[in-house]
């Protein structure tokens, strides 16, 4: 049973020490008011995943607990950053979590008067200047070009993830969207 | 702590996880979070108790066992609604990748979308999801959505920031 303890407590450190971490870093490093910290989320998530895996790693080699021991610990970790950085960026630039704030300060709010409150072309414009602020996609001639190929890998994987469950959100762009493709 | 325990964790997750797709591609719930936990995490442990009952695992083999499906299965739910909502922001990177070195212009990528439909279809999810409840016509925040604001505005007060950016 030692072994297991080990690895929940130390576990049970992974999202505490993310928050604490980030805490730290913003204050150090503010973003802009525009921005959103997602970036600060996936560092510190990062350092404290990786600090707790080599702690209990290198402890559980040393105190002689099974070889398996990082591949768990490396698993129940990996899951929590994983969990922790998707909660974050839901409460910090997901539109629910945006919509749902609005609601509750305005309780009783009709659909339409709510879905006024954050038209598609304030939306669309914040994720514009986002990914130009990022460097995802740059801005010359006024024509918007990708820069970042990884980033246009991720959306593809999510795609084909959306596409495997049925959902056809990435049809909901116009009949012009096809026309892009060539 | 095996590698038994290990491979019973992981192919529970694979088993939950393609009783999922089936659900989904059959019929997709309405109420995607119930369903989700349901199909990844509930049914595979249930399942995967029984199939463990004759190779009776020692109790810390157990504990992994399930440590590794909660952990597989938290991470998949807590990234699903990337899949499963249109994110603008994914929505434009697509475009712009489609496009190559021609680029777009602003006009073209807000061109493309539907009016009003990326905020309309999350209001109904929110709906359907139970986060929000509609009485009358008019929207008000349910059960769900007010433990959703407490948790993550718990989260960006310790982190130390304030209103979410949308």
């Amino acid at each position: 049973m030692i072994p297991v303890v080990w690895i929940l407590a130390l576990n049970a450190l992974c999202v505490p020490a993310a928050i604490v971490l980030q805490r730290f870093w913003l204050r150090a490093h503010p973003v802009r008011a525009d921005l959103p910290a997602q970036g600060s989320a996936a560092r510190c998530t990062l350092v404290s995943c990786l600090a707790l895996w080599l702690a209990g790693s290198i402890g559980g080699f040393s105190w002689g607990f099974p070889a398996l021991l990082p591949i768990f610990h490396g698993i129940f970790l990996g899951a929590q950053g994983l969990v922790y950085i998707a909660v974050f960026c839901v409460s910090e630039s997901g539109r629910r979590y945006y919509l749902l704030e609005q609601l509750d300060r305005q309780p009783g709010i009709t659909p339409e008067a709510l879905a006024a409150t954050y038209p598609d072309r304030d939306i669309l414009e914040r994720r514009l200047a986002r990914l130009l602020a990022w460097g995802v996609i740059s801005r010359r001639d006024d024509r918007c070009r990708l820069q970042k190929r990884s980033s246009y890998y991720y959306s593809l994987f999510f795609r084909l993830w959306g596409k495997c469950l049925g959902f056809t959100w990435f049809r909901e762009l116009r009949a012009g969207h096809s026309s892009m493709k060539k | 702590m095996t590698s038994a325990a290990l491979l019973w964790g992981i192919g529970a997750f694979l088993a939950g996880w393609l009783l999922h797709l089936a659900w989904w591609r059959v019929r997709r719930p309405a109420d995607d979070l119930r369903a989700l936990v349901l199909s990844v995490l509930v049914l595979p442990a249930l399942a995967g108790a029984l199939a463990a009952i004759p190779v009776q695992p020692t109790l810390p083999e157990l504990l992994m066992g399930y440590g590794v499906l909660g952990a597989l299965g938290l991470a998949y739910s807590a990234w699903y609604p990337a899949a499963q909502a249109a994110s603008p922001t994914m929505l434009i990177v697509l475009q712009l990748g489609h496009a190559g070195q021609r680029g777009l212009t602003a006009t073209e990528i807000t061109a493309a979308f539907d009016d009003d439909q990326l905020c309309r279809n999350l209001i109904r999810n929110l709906v359907d999801e139970r986060f929000a409840v509609e009485r009358n016509g008019r929207l008000y925040p349910g059960p769900r959505g007010h433990r959703l604001l407490r948790a993550l505005g718990g989260l960006r007060r310790c982190i130390g920031l304030k209103e979410a950016r949308g």
